[in-house]
């Protein structure tokens, strides 16, 4: 899995490739709790190349959920295919998430606050 | 080992010393060839540095042979003994989950718990209710192996001292949401499915807590439906906000209907040929294919089924299943 990392304004960007899986997920949970740190909490998760997703890639946004929401921030996630997308909807999480179709949907709710 | 010896040990240490003693041990062996009668005095100084040198070396790697040997069989004894703690572990977690369910005039039911490795994070239990109504419950803790058994051992302890108090069923539900939160690391969750069967009313109403849809045989259309209703995990939403997640569903039951339970393990289980999950789709025949039968006999055959598909090699989660027929 590959994570990069782009700074627009307040916004953090993360383009997330590959499987998000219990290995890979340790990586994101840092590079997450360094965003959190520094209090970068309005983080877009690029998707596009998000090809699968474990309970364990789940847990790390869900674990962070009440940090982001204290500072005032939100995950939106973005360009997410169907096979991810039925992977939160079953779970519910699309009920407390923000999924939207693009970069631009995104930026525009993050603005919204 | 003494600390203080450790670096005289280290082949950093002994390496160029071998080098060296090879070396003049080499020397030595031209010299005799070359001088054999004239040159006495070097051969001998040249033996004498290199023999005891190399005998030291030798004696120092035979040293350490053994002492390899001797950690090679107190890993060996070390990995046995955890071989043994976790059959213990795996027996322990068996005989977590009920053997049978208790016979009913209404349902015949069977039930399989299959962990990936010795222990895993699924479970399933029942509670026999007050007016002859029976709960059952299907779970699957996030992540596998040892964290996700201890997990589930809590998750059970919950369920089981939740039925004491004799709550309704959303009630059950916040609660046990509030008490796994409370045990749960916050990266942790599980997804499960609650449902009470009345057995006067001839019902079953659930919630579904984000757990895999229930998959229905409809006797009255001959199809296979997937009940995929609205609910979220357990431990994602911590606290009383959770409420507003939970809404229950009521279905009449008809004779022959038949309701499989399952965790993910089953529909995710990989082909190791095709790469190719076994899917919703593949489960959904089987089980058209099996409904005449016993509970007992469409899981089976569903088993069977999964199992082609899967082959010996197969890469496997964590698997657990109930079917539920109606009478």
């Amino acid at each position: 899995m590959d994570i990069v990392q782009m700074h627009e304004g307040d916004v953090l960007d993360i383009v997330i490739t590959g499987q998000l899986d219990a290995n890979s997920a340790i990586k994101l949970d840092d590079v997450i709790k360094e965003a959190i740190k520094q209090r970068k909490t309005k983080i877009t998760i690029n998707c596009v190349g998000l090809s699968y997703i474990s309970s364990a890639g789940l847990g790390v946004f869900i674990s962070h959920l009440d940090d982001m929401k204290s500072y005032g921030g939100k995950f939106v996630f973005y360009d997410m295919s169907e096979s991810v997308f039925s992977v939160f909807k079953i779970l519910g999480l699309h009920t407390i998430m923000e999924i939207v179709e693009n970069r631009g949907e995104a930026k525009m709710l993050m603005d919204e606050g | 080992m003494e600390p203080f010896l450790k670096p005289f040990f280290a082949p950093r240490t002994w390496m160029p010393l071998l080098i060296l003693g090879l070396i003049l041990l080499g020397w030595g062996i031209e010299t005799s060839t070359h001088y054999e009668s004239n040159s006495t005095g070097t051969l001998s100084i040249v033996w004498l540095v290199a023999l005891p040198l190399l005998a030291s070396l030798l004696a120092l790697l035979a040293y350490r042979s053994i002492r390899l040997a001797g950690w090679q069989t107190k890993v060996t004894q070390k990995a046995g003994r955890m071989e043994q703690e976790m059959e213990i572990a795996r027996r322990i977690q068996q005989s977590l989950v009920p053997a049978q369910f208790p016979s009913m005039q209404s349902l015949d039911i069977a039930a399989i718990f299959q962990p990936s490795k010795a222990v895993g994070g699924d479970f399933y239990d029942y509670f026999p209710l007050s007016d002859g109504r029976l709960a059952i419950v299907i779970g699957d803790v996030s992540g596998k192996g040892i964290p996700a058994a201890l997990h589930m051992a809590q998750v059970k302890g919950i369920f089981r001292s939740l039925h004491q108090l004799d709550l309704s069923i959303t009630e059950l539900i916040i609660k046990a949401n509030q008490a796994i939160s409370e045990c749960f690391e916050k990266n942790a969750f599980l997804t499960a499915i609650y449902m009470v069967f009345d057995e006067k009313e001839r019902t079953f109403t659930y919630y579904r807590a984000g757990h895999c849809p229930i998959m229905r045989y409809d006797a009255e259309s001959q199809e296979v439906k997937v009940l995929d209703d609205t609910g979220l995990g357990l431990a994602i939403v911590r606290g009383e906000n959770y409420r507003e997640h939970v809404q229950l569903t009521k279905r009449q039951l008809l004779p022959n209907d038949v309701w499989v339970l399952y965790t993910d393990g089953l529909e995710e289980g990989i082909c190791p040929e095709t790469k190719e999950a076994y899917g919703f789709d593949r489960l959904k025949r089987s089980l058209q294919l099996s409904e005449k039968m016993s509970a007992s006999g469409i899981m089976s055959t569903m088993l069977s089924d999964f199992n082609r598909h899967v082959g010996s090699n197969g890469e496997l989660d964590d698997l657990t299943m109930i079917v539920i027929k109606c009478r």
